[in-house]
């Protein structure tokens, strides 16, 4: 059996080894999945360039949906997870993460600068020059969670 | 046409000034909400987006213009003093007459040199010369309160005149005018009017070259030009 975890770090290493004593496989790629309620997880895994790797939040930029896939974009590159976006709204720290459009999370700390639009928009430019837009249905969630 | 100008200027620098405005606001929004970026403040009292500054200055205007035209509606323009119904119950009236007609029969009495029981008054107002006559008597429905020789003195050649008679009260608020032209100015031209209550009597003349004649006349027919003299006209009975 094999199983997936998406928990707190403080959680992993005691979950991974009681788990692994009782038979139970740690694999990232497992279709079940363990979550921490009320934690907020410090890593995600991804595949890139063939391999696997361990991403820690803290080094996202921001997480983009395009077509049925999830791309994490870090300063070292770009990284494919297997979770929808919904399911990573929920996983992620929103103090640190915001969802600004139906497509995309950014990393707040990340935003470097902000360029209204007259039309109810936003344009980000992201620390790694990336421009994201965010949108009408986002708009006032953006304000208020940036005080402007 | 005057005021149709005065309101197109005023609606452009209008529309100038909002779209001054809100690039300007655009600016200093931007530059702000960066500045709180930057400093990694997120609390603090929320800014209004350019759309609505747009949106508020654009109403701003629209209820000022509505408001102004309404209020000077209901309150009547206190700076301008209402005409006596007086006025408009009088009679004004003016003829022109060439040298020529004045030859003819009961005009023959009047002479630009001198009129029995007339105040006569020269006034050089640039090239025009005007020798007026004002009756000394109290109004009187057959003879004119005034009569007025109208003569060009300058040396530039000129093909047409035109004059106006203007009627004013003594506030200097219009009541009534009319005018007209001409291509003989060799010699003069003689005006004379009357009114039945004591008023102000504004005479333009001018003097043109065809070419600038048709040019002024293009631009703007109900401003009288020309040069001009004032009578006052203080003659008319009391009332019974």
């Amino acid at each position: 059996m094999k199983i997936k975890l998406m928990v707190s770090d403080n959680s992993y290493e005691k979950l991974a080894a009681a788990l692994t004593e009782k038979g139970i496989e740690i694999d990232e790629d497992a279709d079940l999945i363990l979550t921490e309620r009320n934690q907020y997880i410090n890593h995600l895994t991804g595949r890139g360039d063939g391999e696997i790797y361990r991403i820690g939040v803290a080094d996202i930029i921001c997480i983009e949906s395009l077509s049925h896939d999830i791309f994490v974009y870090t300063s070292d590159g770009c990284y494919k997870v297997r979770e929808r976006l919904r399911q990573l709204e929920t996983l992620l720290d929103p103090e640190q993460f915001l969802r600004v459009s139906n497509a995309v999370i950014i990393a707040r700390h990340q935003v470097k600068r902000i360029k209204p639009a007259m039309s109810s928009k936003y344009l980000l430019t992201m620390t790694d020059g990336r421009h994201v837009d965010v949108t009408r249905s986002y708009y006032n969630i953006f304000r208020d969670s940036f005080g402007i | 046409m005057r005021s149709f100008s005065l309101v197109f200027i005023i609606l452009v620098f209008l529309v100038f000034f909002i779209v001054g405005f809100s690039v300007i606001y655009f600016f200093l929004y931007t530059r702000k909400i960066n500045q709180r970026l930057k400093e990694g403040v997120y609390e603090g009292r929320r800014l209004w987006t350019p759309q609505k500054v747009v949106l508020c200055l654009v109403i701003a205007v629209l209820v000022i213009l509505c408001i102004v035209p309404l209020s000077r509606l209901i309150t009547g323009d206190k700076d301008t003093p209402v005409i006596d119904d007086a006025y408009y119950q009088a009679e004004y009236m003016h003829e022109v007459y060439t040298p020529e007609e004045m030859q003819e029969g009961y005009l023959q009495q009047y002479s630009i040199d001198e009129n029995p029981g007339y105040e006569k008054t020269i006034e050089q107002v640039g090239d025009v010369k005007f020798t007026y006559f004002i009756s000394e008597q109290s109004y009187d429905r057959m003879h004119p309160a005034f009569i007025v020789y109208v003569q060009y003195t300058g040396n530039e050649p000129v093909e047409v005149y035109d004059y106006m008679v203007q009627f004013l009260t003594t506030e200097y608020q219009n009541l009534w005018g009319n005018g007209s032209g001409g291509a003989d100015t060799s010699d003069y031209i003689c005006i004379m009017g009357n009114a039945s209550i004591n008023c102000i009597v504004e005479v333009y003349a001018g003097y043109y070259q065809e070419k600038e004649y048709a040019e002024r006349s293009d631009e703007d027919e109900l401003t009288p030009t020309g040069e001009k003299i004032q009578i006052l006209l203080n003659h008319a009975a009391a009332e019974e």
